[in-house]
């Protein structure tokens, strides 16, 4: 399980997304996933491999399955429901 | 002069209208409804840009980028060719991920902006097109965060120094610009493109709406999608003066080179209108024929019938082609313009005009496509031929089929302003046989005779004459009853002669007061002298409206008199003038005409011809 989180490190809204995503990961087993957050500034490689336009975007991988939510992740219930998408169960 | 730099975009037609280009270092956005050629324009902007040198960066959402570079390559823009030479990238910012795509809460731009920014500090990129933002903002976030997304992108492109074009979509043809409702405002350039159902056929259009610090055309402008992208059709295309200003060359009939003093202007449009059986298409075979046999390259587009039965019957009036078509000096294409649509019909003339660079073009006629659509269509249609042929500077023939009673009238504004020279056949049904005419209603910057000549169709073509006919035969078809051999003259229009000076010179006493009289009786004031000398010095003294003068005079001839009058400076020199005498055979008639008279009539001459020969004369410009 694969969880990246793409940010844009000047952004206060990047900043909020990657303390809810931390948040809502504790409610999960760590040996479960792998958390990589990537600067869109820095990481223009990846950002285009992965199509990304907007910050904050998140995309969980998990097997051949992938989802994505755009936006500061402070719905918990949607980030939860993405993780779950994403093949992850709460630990909680 | 625009003080806004521009980038052309090398699109046929579009750098006209927007009057150089798309602004430098600026947002441009490209608006239409699905299927108005959006992309197109896009990728044929995008290719050219990087053709001249200008590092160019397509960001692809709507479709994949492998989708748009097989889009462009099929259109002949050779991304892949860009691509490699590493003029032109394309970056994928379509939805990543297969799989859902949520969005919820805040965010920006800057995932894009980035990698754009990469672009230009890796590769240099000067100039970016979006496709579209339409796909780009979907799901679609609330309006103020939208408007404040797209503002970020703009200002963060042209922060970069990126000329940007953007590409967005319309919910309808007419109506609000965009489904999302906000590009326009922060852009400096606006497209709106269109694919309207109009009557029975689609008519695509192109319009500039908005252009910040810079003029362009205004209106919609025809415009077409073919296997080579996009070309538009501007109305107001500059015209190229080019070195045949003032040249004449012979429309193939030399009465009808008389009736316009010495035959049509280089790079003219004429019109032909009469109705059906009136001579049109001979009067066009005899134009393209004459072009064909001078060493000129002629296409002439048949509309109305199939080559082998367009060849057949030209060749049976004495007209063959074949040799000519043999030589490569005449290129006959017969289409049925309700089988293509008029802007396939454009392009196809725009690619015959490019390809064979004839210097003449025939259409017989403009009626079928007329009629094989809506008023609006074929407007556009006329304004983009005409268009075309001024852009390339060419001389055309246009033939129309209206109503006989219309010929002479009733000519739509646009075809008129279209047209350089009008002229009007008709015929009157004789108890015999048809009474054929050709009258000049319109001959910009020329002088031109007002009245109508008689029209015979004979064997090589078709014959123009004054109305003056000679001899017993023509006398029974007109309907006349007169003696073998006696010269009689058909009748004219009635005018009246209130007012204007005529300047008679006829040596003989008993036909001068005879012709005064006709003419002071019609309200003319009339000046008679007997020679040359006085008729010149009463030209020096007093200019008159119109000359009548006899050939035949004792000091010297009247073609000379006419020839020292024409000689002068000044608008004297222009005189409309009438050859009055008694020798009436063609190569009098043809002498008169090269020495500068504008008709010939043969005496004895009837009173209402005459006064009807000279109105005309002294009414025209």
């Amino acid at each position: 399980m694969e969880v990246v989180l793409y940010v844009n490190p000047h952004s206060a809204t990047s900043a909020r997304a990657r303390r809810n995503l931390e948040a809502a990961l504790q409610d999960y087993d760590p040996a479960a996933f792998r958390l990589i957050v990537r600067d869109v500034s820095r990481d223009v490689q990846e950002s285009e491999a992965d199509h990304i336009v907007f910050t904050p975007t998140l995309i969980v991988r998990h097997a051949a399955n992938a989802c994505v939510l755009v936006g500061d992740l402070a719905d918990r219930a949607t980030v939860t429901t993405m993780l779950g998408l994403g093949g992850m169960e709460s630990g909680g | 002069m625009s003080a806004v730099e521009k980038i052309p975009t090398g699109v046929p037609g579009f750098d006209i209208i927007n009057h150089g280009g798309i602004p430098k270092g600026r947002s441009s956005l490209l608006v239409g409804r699905s299927g108005t050629g959006k992309t197109i324009l896009g990728l044929q902007i995008a290719a050219h840009t990087a053709r001249q040198g200008l590092s160019t960066l397509l960001i692809a959402v709507e479709e994949s980028a492998d989708d748009l570079i097989s889009t462009a390559d099929n259109l002949d823009l050779d991304f892949t060719g860009l691509i490699a030479g590493g003029r032109l990238r394309v970056t994928d910012a379509s939805r990543p991920i297969e799989g859902p795509v949520v969005v919820s809460g805040e965010y920006d731009i800057s995932g894009l902006v980035h990698r754009v920014q990469a672009n230009v500090k890796q590769h240099g990129s000067q100039v970016v097109i979006l496709d579209s933002a339409t796909a780009l903002f979907s799901p679609r976030p609330p309006q103020e965060l939208l408007r404040s997304l797209f503002t970020q992108l703009v200002h963060a492109f042209r922060r970069m120094g990126l000329t940007s074009v953007i590409l967005a979509e319309a919910a309808e043809d007419y109506g609000q610009l965009t489904t999302l409702g906000v590009e326009d405002f922060v852009c400096d350039m606006v497209v709106i493109l269109r694919n309207v159902v109009d009557g029975e056929r689609r008519r695509r259009s192109l319009e500039v709406a908005k252009y910040r610090g810079s003029g362009h055309y205004k209106g919609e402008y025809p415009c077409t999608i073919t296997t080579r992208g996009l070309t538009i059709f501007p109305l107001d295309a500059r015209e190229r003066p080019g070195p045949h200003i003032g040249e004449r060359y012979s429309s193939g009939s030399p009465g009808l080179d008389g009736m316009i003093a010495g035959g049509l202007f280089r790079d003219s449009i004429v019109i032909v209108r009469g109705p059906t059986g009136s001579g049109k298409t001979m009067l066009a075979g005899l134009y393209a024929r004459a072009g064909a046999l001078r060493g000129e390259k002629v296409v002439y587009y048949g509309f109305e019938e199939p080559k082998p039965i367009l060849m057949r019957n030209m060749a049976a009036i004495g007209m063959p082609m074949d040799e000519l078509e043999k030589a490569g000096n005449l290129h006959i294409i017969c289409r049925y313009p309700e089988a293509m649509g008029l802007e396939d019909l454009l392009v196809t003339l725009r690619m015959g005009l490019e390809e064979i660079e004839p210097s003449l073009v025939v259409m017989d006629s403009i009626s079928s496509i007329e009629h094989s659509s809506s008023e609006k269509g074929f407007r556009q249609f006329m304004i983009g031929l005409a268009s075309l042929l001024r852009e390339h500077a060419r001389g055309a023939l246009l033939t129309q089929t209206v109503l006989g009673s219309e010929a002479a009238t009733h000519t739509a504004p646009y075809l008129s302003t279209i047209a350089d020279a009008i002229l009007a056949l008709d015929y009157a049904l004789g108890p015999a046989e048809l009474a054929r005419s050709l009258r000049v209603l319109k001959m910009r910057g020329s002088s031109h005779v007002t009245y109508p000549y008689r029209l015979e169709i004979a064997q090589g073509g078709l014959q123009v004459e004054p109305p003056t006919v000679r001899g017993s035969v023509r006398t029974e078809r007109a309907g006349r009853s007169t003696d073998a051999g006696k010269t009689v003259v058909a009748p004219g229009p009635p005018a009246s002669l209130q007012g204007i000076r005529v300047l008679l010179v006829e040596d003989f006493a008993d036909a001068r007061d005879i012709v005064t009289t006709i003419l002071q009786q019609a309200g003319a004031e009339v000046t008679p002298v007997a020679t040359v000398a006085e008729g010149l010095a009463q030209v020096d003294r007093q200019p008159p409206d119109v000359i009548v003068a006899d050939i035949g005079l004792p000091d010297e001839d009247g073609i000379e008199f006419i020839r020292r009058v024409r000689a002068r400076p000044g608008e004297v020199s222009k005189v409309p003038a009438v050859a009055l005498t008694a020798w009436g055979l063609p190569q009098d008639r043809a002498r008169a005409r090269d020495g500068g008279f504008q008709a010939h009539l043969v005496k004895p001459v009837d009173p209402s011809t005459l006064v009807s020969v000279l109105g005309a004369l002294a009414g025209r410009s």
